[in-house]
């Protein structure tokens, strides 16, 4: 498989489809790759593992700066005999599979925090402290014992000089759509009565994330904000959001809401993250004292 | 008093190893009828699953100890994560539902 260029999630899925229906051994050739853009390597690295008892050989780019890149993340020494780069200017979030493991998942929640609090400075660390609790929430999956056979996988990168950090982190597990159809069905159910009575239509995967990613607290008060408060930190930061589940594909970019059902569904759940570090502005939870 | 951050050692409170480990120090202290106290000081993070299982499970387990559950004095947890436990995480476990059911609908309801 000739993989020249990982510019959109589009390309990552496609990549990340190829090689689980791939049937015999896996060569992933990034010879001639001139772009790769680095937060989306957790969708190829969900891929692999899936299809971990296949033989996988990498054929390292002859790119250098790329090459350096792929090691520096910590993803070509994982599947070839390179060694694992050092990430000098520390602009990495080094590739990882999170598993409940180990306790894997609280050294990189550490190491992510300590990433996202030196990197991006215009955020509270209350704020980004919600946001990652929400996201645990979103793959919690994975701390379930026997419900998560991949883990989720996290990469990411910063970029200084356009002021801009991009990470991306998806699992192979319960899409948004299934999780909602069966909440709201369950609803329907408990709430039908004999004059109105209707039959629950399901939601598609767009619509899934939307109900999601809308704020809604009449279950459980203030604790009921999830997804929602990060959409609304990429809406007021102008950072930019997608999110892909089951047939869903649902993004924020340059402040506008978007979307489309994929012909192809993803059998998990991709949320990428760009965050805009510059340090005009800065976000803090409502009720929180900025000057702590 | 209960430490959190003590038993685990760790900040975030979010695998089912961990809460089990809670779980069994309140199972310690139940049968004495004594006032509990569980503090949640130091725990930068925690999640949903965390709470079912150290907590929400006790209500399925021990039926007849719910006026000293109800009676547990938690300190050091924020807002938001004190009304899930009480408002969601609670009232779900003292109906009767599968666990997994339980789970998936409080789940459910805090990622909307």
């Amino acid at each position: 498989m000739i993989i020249n260029k990982i510019n959109t999630l589009s390309d990552a899925i496609h990549y990340h489809d190829e090689i689980i229906n791939c049937e015999d051994d896996i060569t992933l050739d990034f010879e001639n790759a001139t772009f790769i853009r680095n937060n989306y390597i957790s969708i190829l690295g969900l891929a692999l593992e899936k299809q971990k008892d296949k033989k996988i050989v990498i054929k390292q780019p002859k790119n250098i700066k790329i090459k350096n890149a792929l090691k520096n993340i910590g993803f070509l020494s994982l599947y070839s005999n390179c060694n694992s780069g050092i990430d000098l200017k520390n602009t990495m979030i080094q590739f990882t599979n999170i598993t409940e493991e180990n306790d894997d998942y609280y050294r990189f929640y550490e190491y992510f925090v300590n990433q996202l609090n030196g990197k991006v400075n215009n955020l509270s660390s209350e704020l980004s402290n919600k946001i990652m609790q929400k996201i645990y929430e979103q793959f919690s999956n994975v701390f379930r014992h026997s419900e998560s056979k991949f883990g989720f996988f996290c990469s990411g990168q910063f970029y200084p000089k356009k002021e801009e950090f991009y990470f991306t982190i998806v699992d192979g597990g319960v899409t948004i759509k299934t999780n909602v159809n069966k909440y709201l069905k369950k609803i329907t159910k408990k709430n039908k009565n004999f004059l109105d009575f209707k039959k629950y239509k399901e939601l598609n995967g767009l619509e899934a994330i939307k109900w999601a990613l809308i704020n809604n607290n009449s279950t459980t008060g203030s604790g009921g904000f999830g997804l929602s408060l990060l959409k609304e930190l990429i809406l007021k930061s102008k950072g930019r959001l997608e999110i892909v589940s089951s047939d869903g594909y649902y993004t924020i970019i340059e402040g506008k809401e978007n979307g489309k059902l994929l012909n192809k569904k993803f059998t998990g759940t991709i949320i990428s993250i760009s965050l805009n570090t510059n340090n005009d502005k800065y976000y803090f939870l409502k009720g929180e004292n900025k000057d702590d | 008093m209960i430490n959190v951050k003590e038993i685990i050692n760790k900040s975030i409170a979010v695998s089912t190893d961990d809460a089990k480990k809670v779980k069994a120090e309140i199972i310690k202290v139940i049968d004495n009828n004594s006032d509990i106290e569980i503090s949640f000081e130091n725990i930068n993070m925690l999640i949903s699953h965390f709470l079912n299982v150290s907590i929400g499970e006790l209500y399925t387990e021990y039926k007849d100890k719910w006026d000293i559950l109800d009676n547990i004095k938690y300190i050091g947890i924020n807002n938001d994560d004190l009304e899930l436990l009480k408002k969601r995480i609670i009232p779900s476990f003292k109906v009767p539902q599968t666990d997994k059911e339980k789970y998936n609908s409080i789940q459910e309801d805090i990622l909307k």
